[in-house]
């Protein structure tokens, strides 16, 4: 007799002491296919393992940031309404069963999931939206140097006048600002936490 | 007793009988025969020689005998002169001689004798010797034969002839005694001394001598073993031996010492007052010759005269005499800080000696030689020259230096340590003096060279004429000052400096006439009386009765002045009869170096071109003149350029073509003057002169102006004398103006002859009318009378004017003048005016005089008869004098109404209505007036500046006492309240203030929506120059204005940035230093519609009056405010002033409002110029959204994504690209993050179907509360969401939505925290 031991799961990742397994990651890559509106179905890649590793872990920070500023979490209703356009995407409720049933979850946790998202997307609104400051000549900048361009490209006639578009362009900006500065923010949790990542 | 009586009667007068009957005797022939005999007798016992006696008289009562052609004969052949002979010899018998048995004389007279001494080779001699009486062959030891006291002894004309030697004696001795014994056979020893000789030598004065003397007479001579004398200053001894053979020799010792002034005058040799003279010397003859040598020292001789002072002189050398042959082989003198060493020698011949002299000269001081000839020259003591002199002086004469010939070489050498003062020198000195018929100096060089100077002459000195070339060169006139202001005989310091060398190269010579000086003046750049020339250059001939300067040329910068001139001299001086003669050319001269140059004094100053010539003499001139002047003064008034010409006929001088111009104005004219009759000629006129010009501006600041200004004309023309004047003269003033004020036209005449002057005049314009003409009389005290008249005639300028300083009040009056009295003594004018009408109109003020005025003005007293102005709220009557000049002194009164806008004219920024009543006396001195009397305020209304306390109904009483203001109590309202006044004001030189107002109650509106209720005190005291008001004002309440919102005030505020000031602008306001503590007792409270504070304040205002500064804090403890329809919760808030110098209050406060589910904190702090406000929310918001709840009730969030459908999209593309922008912004962070898409594309508010078009959405605030949202997308109308939110309270609100598929549905939340 020959003993062999199997490998049931693994640590891939550990942020704060607290371990995201390989089991993890893949029901998080299965989870977003399930979001997508597609099939649950076959494994991650090294290189899809290693993205969707890296999401969770951000995922793990941020939550925790939520934790600590003591965040209220999203409305129920926005992960429900979440959760019924998602089903609108597979066509017909037997293929969205399916596809949860395929996913290894039901419909609570993947409110918590959805939920959770829409926490850590509100806490970054909050915490970020108030420093991500658009003055005009940003505005102005980017409508001389982006939209005029871009609008030409596409259309004819006169492009509208700065005035008509300004709060789109500089919603724009605010939202391209949000997204630096989320990326300094991850990097600054990262310094601040304990991250730990583990590979074969 | 008879018998004594008559016993002594008997003898007295047997005596008597006794004493007649003797002198009957002795006037008998018997009697004078028995004396002659007796004398003779004695004589010949005493000299053994035989005794002729020719006459013989005795005066019985003298006791004196006379002997007449005495001659005693001794052993001398008979042919031989005798012995002894006399023509008279008198002697006078002391008579106690008689008694002492001693011959005495009282007296002993010897004239015209004769002693003839023969000695023989042998020894022996003509003088036989005494007869002793001792016995043949038997000599006694020693015997005294001859024991003489003379009380007084004269000889005169008397010759001692010892053999061939004579020595002629004239003497005169008292108390003589004379012993002589014999101490063996043939030798005699005697003794001689007399308490006073006087030798009378001719050219001598010998001083009464002491003398005393032992010899001894031998066979073989002489010997004076002892010889003294002792005069006044004199003493000295000597001995001598004579030995008469073989063959006759002397020998002798001798020496002497004297005060060197008693030698000097006993031997005539000068004025030596001090010091002495030592003299020893041994004296030999033999083989009929005298020699003699010795030494004679001087030490400490002060030889000094009234022409020279040598100083302190020693000197020595050894002498012998010779074969007539005096040789000084070693003459030292010390004297003059220096050595001559010289020897000398003088040929005694007849008849008169020969001298030569040679002397060498080292280290004598030149400082010294000259202030040593400076008593004589005083000249010489100007030259402070300092040098060492050396050199060799050779000199030979005969008698009384004729023939002589002396030749001098000398060197000046510079001394190593000269005095400080002292001036160098280094030179040489060659000269020949020779006296063959007359003295002259041939002066072959007279170097000198000075730091400074260079000085070379060289010439001839002689009585008859002199002839010097002189060439001096100085490049510092310093060296030559004392002696140049010397010879100019000028007592002040000569203002000349050279800045560059001065030469003089030119003779002098003496032609019996006088010195004159003739040669070339050449100097360059040099500064006289200030004023700098850069070149003299003249030749100039000068002597005590001519001056002549020939091409004379004055050069500075690019000016010249050359001058030829010729004047006759009387000693030095010119001559009045005397040619003058003068050509003269300027170009461009200052004439301020002229007068500088000249000394004269004229107010003229400018550039002068042009020539003059003039001739004749100083009393009858003849020639011309033309000049021009430019840029130049006239009396201190500038002018662009003077130009006149000038012709002179005997001594007249005529002034033509006179022309004066300064810009426009011109004055022209011709004139002439005879100073010798002092007539004149003149015509005058001027055009286009401005007054200004003329005059400087009076006054300080704003008053600064020329005192007069305006545009004059002018014509003049007079003649006659200066003592009797002929002129007309007319002038025209136009635009006049008096201290920048304009006072019409001034035009008049003036028309003055024969000692009568007329004068008339008119002004008119904006200055009123003023008429006046009147006269006066030109001699003695110039009595004068003017009248006029004025209308309308503007005081103002003139008050100006008068008081130097600003006067804007228009006063005019009208009325007539009168002035009386001496011209030429103004203080003794009087001038009389009746003023009818007198208006003064002063800050809406206007008064005006009832009845006329009387004024009178004499003796320095101006009298104001008793008047009355009048104005509205005004009655005043006024009447008094004022004194002024000494024992000023002012006694005026008023009484009546004024009114209190009169207080305007102390400070313009003082505005006040009521009246007064005045009562009050004025004395003291215009300088100094006291007031007395009092002020009744009624009435009176009072404002100053901006500041915010008015002051309202004033009554009260204020007492005056000289210099003092006493206010009793002066009480109004302010604001509603009660203001009471007390306090005094003192004037004079020091004038002090105290005044404490008592407030109640007074309600201040500060800033500008907010009132206050004071009440408290406040106190005014200190200086009109330094003043101070302090005080404490309590805060009863506070209350804003009807008008009042919150939001004004922080518009206000927030343009203002601070407090509005509250400062009085004005000069006195600035004086007045602040020190007012302001404080709430208790808290104060302000209910306004949006505002309500509960608050304490504790202010001081400090500053000054016209910039006031608040400090301290308002602690606004609770409140509330409504702003914009939000109600704020003032937490807490202060408002602090920290800044001394500013009123810059800083704000910190908190308060919090609730705006739909928020809760907001405003946190406004900072200056309110800068306020900052930070803005805090529950939950929290960013900023801007805060802002937009506090502003439009939602958030900007809301508002940037609602449109209000005004949006203007010009394309679906436009928006979808931006939309599609933005959706990728959304996409991309949540792919990042969760690895998905976000499913809407709003990221706020949504819509459940992801849609490709356009999603619109509109969003409108219905109410504060109520919250509309309307949500379509382009792409269907069907799609479209509404939504409403209405917040009902902090922590319920109800939320609706009514979806695209028209499913209505509400929700109520609850919201509650716990913190």
């Amino acid at each position: 007799m020959s003993w062999r031991g199997e490998t049931l799961d693994r640590v891939v990742a550990a942020v704060d002491y607290r371990a995201i397994t390989e089991r993890d990651v893949e029901i998080e890559f299965h989870l977003e296919q399930f979001l997508n509106g597609e099939q649950p179905a076959g494994n991650p890649d090294e290189k899809a393992r290693e993205e969707v590793r890296n999401r969770l872990v951000q995922q793990a920070l941020l939550a925790r940031e939520a934790q600590n500023l003591s965040a209220s979490p999203a409305p129920e209703e926005t992960a429900a309404a979440d959760l019924a356009d998602i089903q609108k995407k597979f066509g017909s409720p037997e293929a969205y069963q399916a596809a949860l049933k395929a996913l290894g979850l039901d419909t609570h946790q993947v409110l918590d999931r959805l939920r959770l998202r829409e926490t850590i997307l509100e806490l970054i609104d909050k915490r970020l939206r108030p420093q991500a400051w658009v003055d005009n000549s940003e505005i102005e900048n980017y409508y001389h140097d982006t939209f005029i361009p871009a609008f030409k490209q596409h259309n004819q006639g006169p492009a509208p006048d700065l005035a008509d578009v300004q709060d789109k362009i500089r919603q724009i900006l605010t939202q391209e600002k949000i997204n630096k500065l989320l990326d300094q923010w991850i990097f600054d949790l990262k310094t601040t936490h304990r991250v730990e990542l583990f590979s074969d | 007793m008879h018998k004594y009586l008559r016993r002594i009667l008997y003898s007295v007068l047997a005596l008597a009988l006794l004493a007649l009957a003797v002198l009957a005797i002795s006037t008998t022939g018997w009697f004078h025969g028995v004396l002659q005999r007796q004398v003779a007798a004695e004589l010949e016992s005493l000299t053994g020689a035989r005794v002729e006696i020719g006459q013989l008289d005795f005066s019985p009562f003298t006791l004196q005998i006379t002997l007449g052609w005495l001659v005693l004969h001794g052993t001398e052949q008979p042919a031989s002169p005798p012995l002894f002979s006399a023509r008279t010899l008198a002697f006078r018998l002391r008579p106690i001689s008689i008694l002492r048995r001693k011959i005495m004389l009282a007296a002993l007279d010897v004239n015209a004798a004769e002693v003839h001494l023969l000695t023989q080779p042998d020894g022996s001699s003509n003088f036989p010797g005494p007869v002793l009486a001792s016995a043949a062959g038997q000599v006694q030891p020693i015997e005294n034969f001859v024991d003489l006291a003379i009380g007084r002894m004269t000889v005169d004309h008397t010759d001692v002839y010892w053999n061939d030697a004579r020595v002629a004696v004239n003497l005169e001795a008292k108390n003589v005694a004379v012993q002589m014994r014999r101490t063996s056979l043939h030798v005699y020893q005697g003794s001689l001394s007399s308490a006073e000789v006087r030798f009378r030598m001719p050219g001598h004065e010998v001083p009464p001598t002491t003398v005393s003397s032992r010899f001894e007479i031998t066979p073989a001579g002489l010997n004076v073993t002892e010889f003294n004398w002792r005069a006044a200053g004199l003493t000295g001894g000597a001995t001598l031996q004579v030995k008469a053979a073989p063959a006759m020799e002397a020998q002798a010792a001798f020496h002497a010492t004297g005060s060197a002034a008693q030698v000097a005058k006993m031997f005539g040799v000068g004025p030596a007052q001090a010091g002495e003279v030592f003299v020893t010397g041994r004296a030999a003859y033999q083989e009929g010759a005298w020699q003699a040598q010795g030494r004679v020292e001087g030490r400490q001789i002060l030889f000094r005269s009234r022409s020279f002072n040598f100083g302190r002189i020693d000197f020595s050398t050894d002498y012998s005499v010779a074969s007539d042959v005096l040789r000084l082989p070693k003459i030292q003198i010390d004297a003059l800080g220096g050595v001559l060493s010289a020897r000398a020698e003088v040929l005694l011949h007849a008849p008169a000696p020969h001298f030569s002299f040679r002397a060498d000269v080292k280290g004598v001081r030149l400082r010294n030689l000259l202030s040593a000839l400076s008593p004589g020259h005083p000249l010489l003591r100007t030259l402070h020259w300092s040098s060492a002199i050396q050199g060799t002086v050779d000199a030979s004469w005969i008698g009384s230096w004729k023939d002589l010939d002396s030749r001098t070489d000398l060197q000046y050498q510079l001394l190593a340590n000269a005095p400080g003062a002292a001036v160098p020198v280094n030179g040489s000195f060659r000269a020949r003096l020779t006296n063959r018929h007359t003295f002259a100096l041939n002066l072959e060089a007279l170097d000198a060279q000075t730091p400074g100077s260079t000085f070379h002459v060289h010439g001839t000195i002689q009585s008859s004429q002199s002839q010097l070339a002189v060439q001096l060169t100085t490049s510092d006139f310093e060296e030559w000052r004392p002696a140049v202001e010397y010879l100019a005989q000028t007592h002040q310091p000569i203002p000349l400096k050279l800045r560059s060398p001065m030469t003089f190269s030119g003779a002098l010579a003496e032609t019996g006439n006088g010195p004159v000086v003739s040669g070339k003046l050449a100097v360059g750049m040099f500064d006289f009386r200030g004023w700098r020339w850069n070149e003299l250059v003249s030749n100039v001939t000068i002597s005590p009765s001519s001056l002549q300067v020939s091409t004379g040329r004055l050069r500075t910068g690019n000016s010249m002045l050359t001058v030829d001139a010729q004047a006759g001299l009387q000693d030095w001086q010119l001559d009045p009869d005397g040619s003058v003669q003068l050509i003269a050319h300027a170009d461009k001269t200052p004439l301020e170096g002229l007068k500088a140059a000249l000394g004269a004094d004229y107010p003229l100053t400018g550039l002068a071109t042009g020539q003059v010539e003039l001739q004749g003499t100083p009393s009858n001139l003849a020639g011309s003149a033309e000049a021009q002047v430019d840029h130049g003064t006239f009396a201190n008034r500038p002018f662009d350029k003077l130009t006149t010409g000038i012709q002179v006929v005997g001594s007249i001088w005529n002034v033509q073509k006179i022309q004066l111009i300064r810009g426009a104005a011109r004055v022209t004219g011709q004139g002439s003057f005879d100073p010798a009759t002092r007539a004149f000629s003149a015509a005058l006129h001027g055009e286009a002169i401005p007054l200004a010009d003329f005059m400087p501006a009076s006054g300080t600041g704003n008053a600064a102006a020329p005192p007069f200004d305006g545009q004059a004309a002018f014509e003049l023309q007079g003649s006659g004398t200066l003592e009797n004047v002929a002129l007309r003269a007319r002038w025209d003033i136009q635009n006049l103006t008096v201290m920048g004020m304009p006072a019409g036209n001034l035009q008049g005449q003036i028309n003055w002859q024969n000692r009568e002057l007329h004068a008339t005049g008119e002004s008119t314009g904006a200055g009123g009318v003023l008429r006046f003409s009147g006269e006066a009389r030109t001699e003695a005290d110039w009595p004068l009378q003017f009248s006029g008249g004025y209308s309308d005639f503007r005081l103002g300028p003139w008050i100006r004017l008068l008081l130097n300083k600003k006067f804007d009040s228009p006063v005019t009056s009208s009325g007539t003048f009168r002035v009386s009295g001496p011209l030429r003594r103004l203080d003794s004018l009087v001038v009389e005016s009746q003023v009818r009408t007198l208006r003064v109109n002063a800050s809406d003020l206007s008064w005006a005089n009832a009845q006329p005025i009387s004024l009178r003005y004499a003796d320095r007293t101006l009298k104001i008869s008793p008047f009355r102005i009048q104005g509205p709220s005004t009655n005043l009557e006024a009447e008094g004098s004022a004194r002024f000049g000494e024992q000023a002194a002012l006694s005026l009164s008023a009484r009546g109404e004024s009114d209190a806008k009169l207080l305007s004219l102390l400070d313009p920024a003082m505005k006040a209505t009521g009246t007064s009543k005045v009562d009050l006396v004025i004395n003291g001195t215009p300088a100094h007036p006291l007031l007395f009397g009092k002020l009744e305020v009624q009435d009176l209304n009072l404002t100053y500046g901006d500041f915010p306390i008015h002051l309202f109904g004033m009554n009260g009483e204020i007492r005056l006492e000289g210099e003092r203001a006493t206010v009793q109590s002066l009480r109004g309202t302010s604001g509603g309240g009660t203001v009471t006044v007390q306090g005094y004001m003192s004037f004079g030189a020091s004038p002090v203030f105290q005044l404490s107002a008592k407030v109640d109650q007074v309600r201040l509106q500060y800033p500008t929506d907010f009132l206050s209720q004071l009440s408290g005190t406040l106190r005014l005291s200190g200086t009109p120059e330094n003043s101070r008001m302090d005080g404490e004002l309590a805060v009863r309440q506070l209350y804003t204005t009807p008008d009042f919102s919150v939001l004004n005030l922080l518009s206000e505020v927030g343009t203002s940035g601070g407090t509005p000031a509250i400062g009085a602008a004005s000069p006195v306001a600035s004086k007045v230093r602040l020190n007012v503590q302001l404080s709430s007792a208790p808290t104060v409270h302000l209910d306004a519609q949006d505002l309500r504070l509960v608050a304490d304040v504790d202010l001081r205002l400090q500053g000054t009056l016209a910039n006031p500064v608040v400090v301290g804090a308002i602690h606004i403890l609770n409140g509330e405010a409504v702003l914009r329809g939000n109600r704020y919760t003032v937490n807490r808030a202060d408002i602090s002033m920290t800044n001394p110098f500013r009123t810059q209050p800083t704000l910190d406060l908190e308060a919090t409002t609730r705006v739909q589910r928020y809760d907001l904190t405003l946190d406004v702090s900072g200056p309110l110029s800068r306020i900052k406000i930070a803005y805090r929310s529950d939950p929290p918001l960013p900023t801007a959204d805060i802002l937009s709840l506090l502003a439009l009730g939602y958030s900007r969030q809301q508002e940037q994504l609602a449109t209000t459908g005004q949006e203007h999209l010009s394309s679906v593309g436009a928006s979808a690209l931006l939309s599609e922008a933005l959706s990728s912004q959304m996409t991309g962070r949540i792919q990042k993050l969760f690895g998905v898409s976000r499913i809407k594309i709003d990221p706020n508010v949504g819509g459940p179907e992801n849609v490709a078009g356009a999603r619109v959405t509109v969003e409108q605030q219905v109410t504060r509360d109520l919250t509309i949202t309307y949500i379509t997308d382009t792409g269907s109308s069907q799609r479209r969401v509404v939504q409403f939110e209405w917040q009902m309270d902090n922590s319920l609100s109800l939320f609706g939505v009514r979806d695209r598929n028209g499913i209505f549905g509400l929700e109520l939340r609850f919201r509650r925290r716990f913190k």
